[in-house]
């Protein structure tokens, strides 16, 4: 086969198709962008979705432990090098009362220099402090607002021994995260412990250098004799939600795939189609079957190839304008951030040539098994 | 002078059953090198059939068919496209250049096929212009050339790959009388200066003042030597 003879042909061809070769590349171009910027969203949402359960409602990995092995298990977490940070939690349901109203919240003990370290609760800070000690606690936003109390005003927990706790409102923060928001109160984890009384146990929250190994060390301690969760297990819905959110996402792009394969097969066999004397002179003048297969092939990859730049140069733009879009997720408003990196350029350069190469192969054999002597045939 | 056509006993068939045609009824035909053939008759005599069995085109349903001194039935359709590559020329009634390429490159095309190379493709088809005096129009596409001009870039197509065999077919069929002369000179100047056996089939009497030989097909038999 004549490679030089092949390319030479299919770029006469996209010169001369001027018209139709635009049209085909801006289809392209069109489904590559939706593609990018549909799956950088995607991407930007799981992203979002994931930072910000991840440290705030939800630790990297999660390890039960009495607070007799704590000092032992402390020792084992740090010297292990995937493990940036722990802290010890003491978690329990409480009554809050203020005035004559009252209402359920999880009471969360912490060290607020430890926990500082592995939650990020700290950057949502909105009014006071968050150093919780003694007889001080921090309480979410809408927490605050439904129990009409500001920092500096006291508040009382009814704990599950019975006993009231008066505390001090050190700081409000405010996360968006509803559940968060509504319904936990920090305090002091020595306090609480000295409070409820007997051998409670600590929920160790870790924060890992990269998350995704979480599975490997929630493994690796159960190893050990602890009962450890990684995040993958404890957000377990959220990334069910996610992956019904790919699923449709996916959908979509499936749809647009067809569409678009569907209009680029129409135009290349109606130009196959007016083009049928020119193919049988071709062969007729001694151009192979194959060789006239390759030259449509290459023409389709070649807007493929287009269609993907410009494609991808527009969805690239877009995003960097944007930057970010506000969706309602869970019912809640986020931020979602338009993530393109180089593994979705690649997935997107593999769509344009699968759409353009789908769509232009049966106009290539089509145009391949052009029988000269019955097209000249016929003047 | 070897021969560059031999055709024994050649059938072809269009149809099955009822309704097949008999285009060509036991056709035997030889044609020497540096001939210049012409073959006449009357619309649907088989003249096309004939040439796109000797072209490679199209295969006989029966009869052996020799070109170049091969047998074109042992040949697969990759081959026989190569082998008309090298070996045949063909020149068709109504030009049939491709309208997306300029003239130039419509000559140029059968050796770029050849060769791969495209700069020396390209030179070897300027040169073949210039020799038809058609220099002027290299740049043209081929809707931009006038009707002789087309089919003398036709000819000049066909001949780029020095055929030693020359098909054509109806040549000058669509063209003015001024410009049917100029064609057939031109194909007399092929036959002579570069030695290519030349076959015309045609119904043109001004053909034969051309030709070193004449045939008649009718009904898909050869009748006759004039």
């Amino acid at each position: 086969m004549n490679w030089r003879f092949v390319w030479f042909l299919a770029l006469r061809y996209l010169v001369s198709w001027k018209k139709h070769s635009a049209i085909i590349v801006v289809v392209i171009a069109g489904s590559v962008f939706l593609y990018a910027l549909t799956y950088s969203m995607l991407c930007g949402l799981e992203y979002a979705t994931l930072s910000r359960t991840l440290g705030l409602a939800v630790p990297h990995v999660k390890v039960e432990v009495s607070p007799r092995d704590y000092s032992k298990l402390a020792e084992l977490l740090e010297s292990d090098t995937r493990i940036s940070a722990f802290s010890p939690r003491l978690l329990c349901d409480s009554l809050l009362v203020v005035g004559e109203s009252s209402r359920g919240v999880r009471v969360i003990g912490i060290q607020y220099s430890l926990e500082n370290r592995v939650s990020k609760i700290s950057r949502y800070i909105v009014d006071g402090s968050w150093s919780v000690r003694d007889d001080e606690c921090v309480i979410g936003v809408v927490l605050a607002d439904k129990m009409n109390v500001s920092v500096g005003e006291s508040i009382y927990l009814l704990l599950p021994t019975g006993s009231l706790w008066k505390l001090r409102i050190r700081g409000v923060f405010e996360t968006s995260i509803s559940e968060i928001d509504s319904y936990v109160v920090y305090v002091d984890l020595s306090e609480l412990e000295n409070r409820l009384g007997g051998d409670k146990t600590y929920c160790v929250a870790l924060r890992l250098k990269n998350p995704s190994e979480a599975s490997m060390v929630a493994d690796w301690l159960k190893e050990k004799g602890y009962r450890a969760s990684s995040w993958e297990k404890l957000a377990g819905n959220i990334l069910r939600l996610l992956e019904v959110e790919r699923f449709y996402s996916n959908a979509l792009i499936g749809s647009v795939l067809v569409i678009t394969s569907l209009g680029i097969v129409n135009i290349m066999l109606m130009l196959t189609e007016s083009r049928k004397k020119s193919i049988g002179v071709l062969k007729a003048i001694g151009a192979t079957s194959r060789e006239i297969f390759s030259i449509y092939f290459v023409v389709s990859l070649i807007y493929g190839v287009l269609g993907y730049l410009v494609g991808l140069v527009g969805a690239v733009a877009v995003a960097e304008a944007l930057k970010e879009v506000s969706v309602e997720f869970l019912s809640e408003k986020i931020t979602v951030p338009f993530i393109l990196d180089s593994e979705l350029c690649f997935l997107s350069l593999v769509f344009s040539i699968v759409v353009s190469t789908i769509s232009c192969a049966y106009s290539a054999y089509r145009a391949s098994t052009i029988k000269p002597a019955e097209v000249m045939r016929f003047e | 002078m070897s021969k560059v056509v031999e055709l024994s006993r050649v059938v072809k068939v269009y149809g099955k059953g009822e309704l097949a045609v008999k285009a060509l009824k036991g056709v035997d035909l030889e044609v020497s090198e540096g001939e210049f053939l012409c073959i006449m008759g009357p619309s649907g005599s088989g003249k096309t059939t004939l040439l796109n069995i000797i072209a490679a085109l199209d295969k006989p349903t029966s009869g052996e068919v020799k070109v170049c001194g091969l047998n074109l039935a042992k040949l697969s359709e990759e081959k026989l496209a190569r082998f008309r590559l090298r070996n045949i020329g063909i020149v068709f009634q109504f030009h049939n250049l491709l309208p997306d390429l300029t003239a130039l490159d419509n000559v140029a095309l059968p050796a770029i096929i050849a060769t791969g190379d495209i700069k020396e493709s390209r030179k070897r088809a300027l040169e073949l212009l210039e020799w038809l005096g058609l220099s002027s129009g290299a740049q043209h596409k081929p809707f931009q050339l006038s009707g002789g001009e087309r089919q003398r870039v036709a000819v000049a197509r066909a001949i780029v790959n020095k055929p030693r065999l020359l098909l054509c077919d109806e040549p000058t069929g669509s063209l003015d009388y001024e410009s049917k002369l100029r064609v057939l000179e031109l194909l007399k100047r092929i036959n002579v200066e570069k030695k290519t056996a030349v076959i015309v089939v045609t119904h043109d009497e001004l053909v034969a003042k051309y030709s070193t030989r004449v045939l008649r097909l009718v009904d898909g038999r050869i009748l006759e030597s004039i």
